[in-house]
């Protein structure tokens, strides 16, 4: 009973949202995906890790009177009164296969993987529509211009939600060419760090296999204790 | 000087040669080319037909990019070395000035970002003759080139349109005087403003390869040392020429420089030169 009345007393102010079309009141301040189950939704898909990573629940909406077409996360982008929206779980893209050994990084073998990208009219419209602020059609021009590197550094922040390739009148598929990118640029570009080199070598020589039979041997229990008592620093 | 600087994406890749000699050759007169520091392709090609400027927002981009950056430049010139990028992004901004509705079209279409007009579109050859003078040029020059005789070629784009043309479309001399000026002799080259062929090269190699025998044709006989050019898709097309048609140029393979490649030769810049261009004109 005391619960109701505090929520009484607050006097949440609710607005009106469109989910796919329908009208429901919610509560003022709730990002999408938490009106969207006052609502009354069981999210099941457009739904990951809820915290801005994971780009699952890319979403479109749109404003009464307002011709843009706003873009956001659902897990990340509150609602506001007369706002139309839809969570787009799932982008349709190519994703061809390859063999990172096998490529080279420069624009060449992005090409043949992704000839599209060609087709970039620098609309820029992937750079408006993009959630995580990333200089889209930059990161597109610097592949056409060869400029690996840069194009991973742009798209760093890339979490392949696809509205820019959903949006894209070329229909580049931005996300997976930006991993290929970025795959090249850690692979061919970016200095080995040694320290790794040295590891590597330690695991392959056994270093560690006498300790990890160990552990192995000890349990679930014993892990657990071992967690509790863990040095954190 | 200060000069904002759009390179385009072919000085980046296969052309790389041209962007390495353009800015010391700028540097050695005195000229500080700043590169853009976001900029695009500039859309090779602009369009044509007057009821679309959807074919124009690339180079449009361009131009407020260096709107942007303005402040940092001693003038509203934006400098151009690659002749394809100097005809899109001049043309693109000719028409704007012109057609103000155009310009309102384009910038509703970019808003928040929007267009000015306020950019010149040069190419460098037109800030050496202008802002430099050719007959400051033997100050600079460091060889001897009074034996070297050289074709200058300007292809299409520098010089048409007339809108854009650097120079008489019919008779240009620019890059005439431009040799001259260093001591060295210009040969006549009455092919000068023929097409190398273009993107025909990709599809088509056979058309390229006779179009570059019949420009080269009529400029065999005199005992030239290299071939100028302003552009990284007539210099493709015009190495490639000379390599397929070897046969019947007799074995003969002419060399062809960037007419920056041209400038810092003659300055004494041979360490901005690749090897192979050095080796192949032997000065």
């Amino acid at each position: 009973m005391t619960a109701q009345k505090t929520v009484k007393k607050l006097k949440v102010k609710m607005v009106s949202i469109y989910i796919m079309g329908k009208e429901y009141k919610v509560p003022e301040g709730l990002t999408i995906h938490k009106a969207m189950e006052y609502a009354g939704y069981k999210l099941v898909r457009g739904v990951g890790c809820r915290a801005g990573f994971c780009g699952a629940c890319a979403t479109v909406y749109r404003f009464k009177d307002d011709y843009r077409l706003y873009t956001g996360l659902a897990c990340q982008t509150t609602v506001k009164d007369g706002m139309y929206l839809v969570i787009l779980p799932f982008v349709p893209a190519k994703k061809p296969g390859y063999d990172i050994e096998k490529l080279k990084a420069d624009f060449s073998s992005i090409v043949k993987l992704f000839p599209e990208v060609t087709r970039c009219v620098q609309c820029n419209t992937c750079t408006k529509v993009c959630p995580q602020e990333i200089q889209v059609m930059d990161a597109i021009q610097m592949i056409l211009r060869g400029d690996i590197k840069s194009a991973a550094e742009l798209s760093f922040d890339c979490i392949a939600c696809g509205i820019c390739s959903l949006r894209c009148p070329a229909e580049i598929i931005h996300y997976n060419l930006f991993q290929l990118v970025r795959r090249l640029n850690g692979k061919y570009l970016t200095p080995k760090s040694q320290h790794l080199v040295q590891r590597l070598k330690e695991i392959e020589e056994g270093k560690f296999d006498k300790e990890l039979e160990k552990l192995v041997k000890m349990g679930p229990e014993k892990w657990k204790e071992l967690y509790e008592q863990r040095v954190i620093e | 000087m200060k000069y904002l600087y759009f390179p385009g994406c072919s000085l980046k890749n296969y052309a790389k040669r041209y962007e390495e000699t353009a800015v010391a050759v700028a540097k050695a007169l005195g000229i500080e080319l700043i590169e853009l520091k976001r900029w695009n392709c500039c859309g090779a090609v602009s369009g044509l037909a007057e009821d679309s400027v959807f074919h124009h927002i690339a180079a449009v981009r361009d131009l407020v990019r260096a709107q942007e950056q303005l402040d940092e430049a001693d003038s509203n010139k934006l400098v151009t070395v690659c002749s394809m990028c100097y005809r899109v992004l001049a043309s693109v901004n000719n028409r704007l000035k012109h057609n103000p509705e155009d310009l309102d079209t384009i910038n509703e279409f970019m808003s928040p970002e929007e267009y000015n007009g306020g950019i010149e579109v040069v190419h460098l050859l037109q800030i050496i003759k202008d802002d430099i003078g050719f007959d400051r040029i033997a100050e600079f020059t460091k060889k001897d080139l009074s034996n070297i005789k050289v074709a200058p070629y300007y292809g299409c784009v520098l010089v048409r349109p007339k809108e854009t043309a650097i120079d008489d479309p019919n008779e240009p001399t620019i890059l005439e005087e431009l040799i001259k000026s260093t001591g060295a002799t210009a040969v006549e080259n009455p092919l000068r403003t023929e097409c190398c062929g273009s993107y025909n090269v990709v599809t088509n190699r056979e058309l390229v390869k006779h179009r570059i025998l019949n420009l080269l044709k009529p400029i065999m006989r005199e005992n030239i040392d290299f071939l100028i050019s302003v552009c990284p898709l007539c210099t493709f097309n015009l190495e490639f020429g000379i390599k397929a048609n070897k046969k019947e140029l007799h074995g003969r393979e002419i060399p062809v420089l960037y007419f920056t490649e041209f400038l810092a030769l003659a300055f004494g810049l041979d360490d901005k030169l690749e090897k192979e261009v050095l080796q192949a004109v032997n000065i």
